[in-house]
């Protein structure tokens, strides 16, 4: 990796932890979700036709925390840096050097907020199938990373970006997943109803099919290409 | 067809103009509407500018000077004509374009890694920007917390960290407050002796006796070069 690169990563880093409300969120977020929701989303999930028990409802919580996390973390990172991104694509930088350290900072992320939701699913849950349970918070994280980057193209608003991630994640939890036993209509298309699925499965220790696995990275594939080429195409007009 | 090329600058011809535009045309076209209709921006402007010299480009809104300084600096493509930049070239954007959690040194170093200068340069010359902009007390300030004018400073000085061949700087008076406005025309006349071709765009210019040249935008044509 050249140094140029290096310099991007490490100012993208610096653009997140340096905002106090990215890591007073990283603390408040996993163990609201995680230890204050739990048992309400085991049952609620008996209410709208699911039947989650407590302990998949645990890691399924923890699931989302590290998710809503990164997507929010990662919208307001690609929304302030768009125009900036484009003057060092003119001063000089390589578009694919920029994308690389959006790539990576995002991937960084992620890995952040699953380590720490996992740490607190650990002290509150037996876990079943640990490495499976590890990867599919990250992958879940990874989608909605990448689903925020993608977004900051499109929505030029902080509030109105939220809500649009907000919104997402409603219909992603109360459609798409496990807690309504995915029965929607579009259960399947939204974003992380297979990393759900594997989740859940891998908490209680059911089996897991693999093409959950498949579809996971499917999606995870058609938000970052998209993301990354955005990134690529930065100019400071925009 | 536009032709943007930027040679090192090393190997200049300095008898050679640092910029030339020649018959460039560009239109917007709206598709979508009831009504479909081309917007002509340009239409066909060509001018040159010699090195060490001090230009403005103006015109009223709507003349097509924001999309001519666009097409000179690569953000746009015209749809013929050529354009051609002998040398380096620095842009100062009209608002600061700057990563707001970097301080002025990182944000300095961040742009010299952009513009290919060693770090020693860079610390160099930043150094040399901070003493001449009265901004070094800064330094190590995040640049959310400049105030304009200072985040304006920074602004311009990113622009001329790696000493362009040409500097475009686009409105670069709003911010600023009279001492800066001051440094900024020594700034530019030293820039100047430095061989720095300095193209200021803005609807208005003040104090034209300054300028070596005017190249005034009419209706997408150069209605006056003087």
């Amino acid at each position: 990796m050249s140094t140029a690169t290096q310099e991007v990563i490490v100012a993208n880093a610096r653009q997140y932890v340096r905002e106090p409300v990215n890591l007073v969120l990283l603390l408040l977020i996993p163990p609201l979700f995680i230890i204050a929701m739990s048992r309400a989303i085991s049952t609620f999930s008996n209410v709208i036709g699911g039947n989650l028990g407590e302990r998949a409802g645990t890691g399924l919580s923890g699931l989302w925390a590290a998710a809503i996390l990164t997507g929010v973390a990662s919208f307001f990172l690609s929304l302030a840096s768009t125009r900036v991104d484009g003057r060092l694509i003119l001063a000089g930088f390589r578009p694919a050097a920029v994308a690389a350290a959006h790539g990576l900072v995002t991937l960084t992320i992620a890995v952040l907020t699953t380590t720490v939701s996992v740490a607190i699913l650990l002290t509150t849950q037996d876990v079943a199938r640990l490495e499976a349970l590890v990867a599919a918070i990250l992958l879940a994280s990874l989608i909605y990373g990448s689903m925020g980057s993608l977004l900051s193209v499109y929505v030029r608003g902080d509030l109105e970006g939220s809500f649009v991630i907000i919104l997402i994640f409603m219909l992603d939890a109360f459609v798409g997943g496990p807690l309504a036993a995915g029965k929607g209509v579009f259960a399947d298309l939204l974003p992380v109803h297979y990393p759900s699925e594997i989740g859940v499965a891998a908490m209680v220790g059911s089996p897991i099919e693999g093409s959950w696995w498949l579809w996971s990275l499917v999606y995870l594939g058609a938000m970052a290409v998209p993301a990354t080429v955005a990134v690529i195409r930065r100019r400071p007009g925009q | 067809m536009t032709q943007t090329s930027r040679s090192p600058q090393s190997g200049l011809d300095l008898e050679r103009p640092v910029l030339e535009v020649r018959e460039v045309h560009k239109a917007f076209r709206k598709r979508l509407s009831i009504h479909p209709r081309v917007n002509q921006v340009l239409r066909g402007v060509t001018f040159s500018l010699p090195r060490a010299s001090l230009v403005g480009l103006v015109g009223e809104n709507g003349s097509g000077k924001s999309v001519l300084m666009k097409i000179i600096v690569g953000l746009m493509t015209a749809d013929s004509g050529t354009v051609e930049v002998d040398g380096r070239l620095g842009y100062c954007p009209q608002v600061p374009l700057l990563y707001d959690k970097l301080t002025c040194e990182e944000t300095f170093r961040l742009f010299g890694h952009a513009y290919a200068l060693r770090d020693e340069e860079t610390e160099a010359r930043a150094s040399e920007l901070f003493e001449l902009l009265g901004f070094g007390r800064f330094r190590s300030e995040l640049v959310e917390n400049l105030s304009g004018g200072t985040a304006q400073k920074l602004n311009l000085s990113v622009a001329l960290l790696h000493k362009p061949d040409l500097l475009l700087l686009d409105e670069p008076y709003s911010g600023f407050d009279w001492e800066t406005y001051v440094k900024f025309w020594e700034l530019a006349e030293s820039l100047r002796e430095q061989r720095t071709t300095i193209l200021i765009v803005s609807h208005f210019i003040e104090e034209r006796s300054r300028f070596d040249k005017i190249v005034q935008l009419r209706d997408g044509v150069v209605a006056e070069d003087t």
